[in-house]
């Protein structure tokens, strides 16, 4: 099994590689997205392969699975990833919020049937959801280009490099990186699939929102993700900081030249 | 990033509730407010009704848009740099265009409003002047959180008159500003070209909204 995730990451690289050779030779518009070409023509695979196969199993998820159904993989899901949480907020320096995700997920796992029903919401115990990418901003690297992860879509190269640390901190993924352990291994990608198909079909009628309602879905996807990244990260600094006013970005002026 | 797509959409779903007031002794007379109650309560009550044909909502849906919202403060900024090379010819076609493109994109979001409330929480100063007036969007599935939205609100001679709309962190307006900055760096700076695509867009709303 770690020898397919090998394959399949190299498959990655390849793939991007070759997407960048395809796309447009147009300069880039943005500072922030000098990957632009390279970008461009991962979103358009990403686009290819979502409409081919993702979306339809999404949709197929979400039309055939009883809501409840989804709700209770939607929690599994949600519990299982929040040690990851718990994990970021120690090495923020955020004992506090560290503590809540730990609250959170022992409480849903013991009375929430293995994390099926959010026992926890129903507490009135905060959301403590952070990840890797604003780990990383926290200590400082400062925010590096738009970067459009090939399956998985709209990110930057420190907040994708976020993902895999993530990806791999999830208790259930220590374990399966032992190659013996065929039933771990199996389960977890059991895990993976229904995770993405359960993302997908959470995101279904905003992806179709914009590729209905945009001239350029490419582009107002981009502005969107960087916007609500930045204001994650100024929120999350928020609650370090302890109530410090920052700047808010969608606190511009109108009179400026950007 | 999930999080906020879902916000997206239910502020679509939200223009059209009756407003909640979270806090009614401090913020009763507070106008802003008053201006975001009296605006869900005109959705809910005069466009969004039963028995309505499609063309007439939106038709209503139009007039308040242009009545409530800056759209000439809103149309200059979203197109960036390029405004001041336009001619005056090209600005028009594109404020019409623009314009068109916003009311039929809501008008499709309107279909699917599914009984969303807004709480309105409260209001705290914006840059030149303008106001923020924060709100929440609640909706009846228990499952799904409340979502900020947050109304940028002009003040125009003793009018409020919206110049953006903010959900989770992400504007509204900025967002439609780098969409067209985009599209212009591909079109060697067009704004007529950017006007001819938006009006080939909004041809293609109107038919899958039926009107």
């Amino acid at each position: 099994m770690a020898t397919t995730r090998k394959l399949i990451l190299s498959g990655f690289l390849a793939l991007t590689l070759l997407f960048s050779a395809c796309a447009s030779t147009s300069s880039p518009s943005y500072k922030e997205d000098p990957l632009e070409p390279l970008n461009r023509g991962i979103y358009t695979f990403n686009d290819i392969v979502d409409t081919v196969i993702i979306r339809p199993l999404a949709m197929m998820y979400k039309t055939v699975v009883p809501v409840i159904m989804q709700d209770i993989i939607a929690n599994f899901i949600d519990n299982i990833t929040t040690p990851v949480s718990a994990i970021n907020y120690a090495l923020q320096g955020n004992a506090d919020m560290a503590g809540v995700a730990i609250g959170r997920f022992m409480t849903n796992t013991v009375f929430g049937l293995l994390g099926t029903l959010d026992v926890a919401s129903a507490l009135d115990i905060p959301e403590a959801k952070t990840d890797f990418g604003l780990t990383l901003a926290k200590w400082g690297v400062t925010e590096s280009p738009y970067f459009v992860i090939p399956l998985l879509g709209p990110s930057t190269i420190r907040d994708g490099i976020g993902k895999g640390v993530d990806f791999f901190l999830q208790p259930i993924n220590i374990l399966a990186l032992n190659p013996n352990n065929q039933t771990i291994n199996d389960l977890d990608w059991v895990r993976l699939g229904a995770e993405v198909l359960d993302t997908r079909a959470r995101a279904l009628t905003i992806t179709d929102d914009i590729k209905l309602n945009s001239v350029d879905p490419y582009a107002t996807m981009r502005s969107m993700y960087l916007q609500n990244r930045r204001h994650s990260i100024s929120a999350d600094m928020k609650v370090i900081d302890r109530g410090v006013p920052r700047k808010e970005n969608y606190d511009f002026d109108f009179s400026a030249d950007y | 990033m999930k999080a906020f797509l879902l916000a997206l959409f239910a502020s679509g779903l939200m223009l059209f509730s009756p407003a909640v007031h979270a806090a009614d002794k401090a913020n009763i007379k507070d106008p802003a407010i008053v201006f975001v109650d009296s605006l869900a309560d005109t959705f809910i009550h005069k466009i969004f009704v039963k028995d309505k044909k499609e063309s007439a909502k939106v038709d209503d849906f139009r007039n308040v848009f242009k009545d409530n919202c800056d759209i000439p403060f809103i149309s200059k900024f979203v197109l960036g740099k390029a405004y001041k090379t336009a001619s005056a010819d090209e600005r028009k076609a594109f404020q019409d265009a623009f314009t068109e493109n916003v009311v039929l994109t809501w008008a499709g979001r309107f279909k699917e409003y599914a009984g969303q409330t807004i709480a309105v929480k409260g209001t705290r100063p914006a840059q030149s002047g303008q106001i923020y007036v924060d709100s929440t969007v609640i909706s009846p599935n228990p499952n799904t959180k409340p979502i900020a939205l947050i109304w940028r609100l002009k003040n125009n001679d003793g009018y409020y008159k919206i110049a953006d709309l903010i959900v989770e962190g992400v504007s509204m307006v900025m967002t439609y500003r780098s969409e067209y900055a985009a599209i212009l760096q591909n079109n060697g700076g067009s704004v007529a070209a950017l006007a001819d695509s938006l009006k080939a867009k909004n041809k293609t709303l109107k038919q899958s909204l039926g009107i």
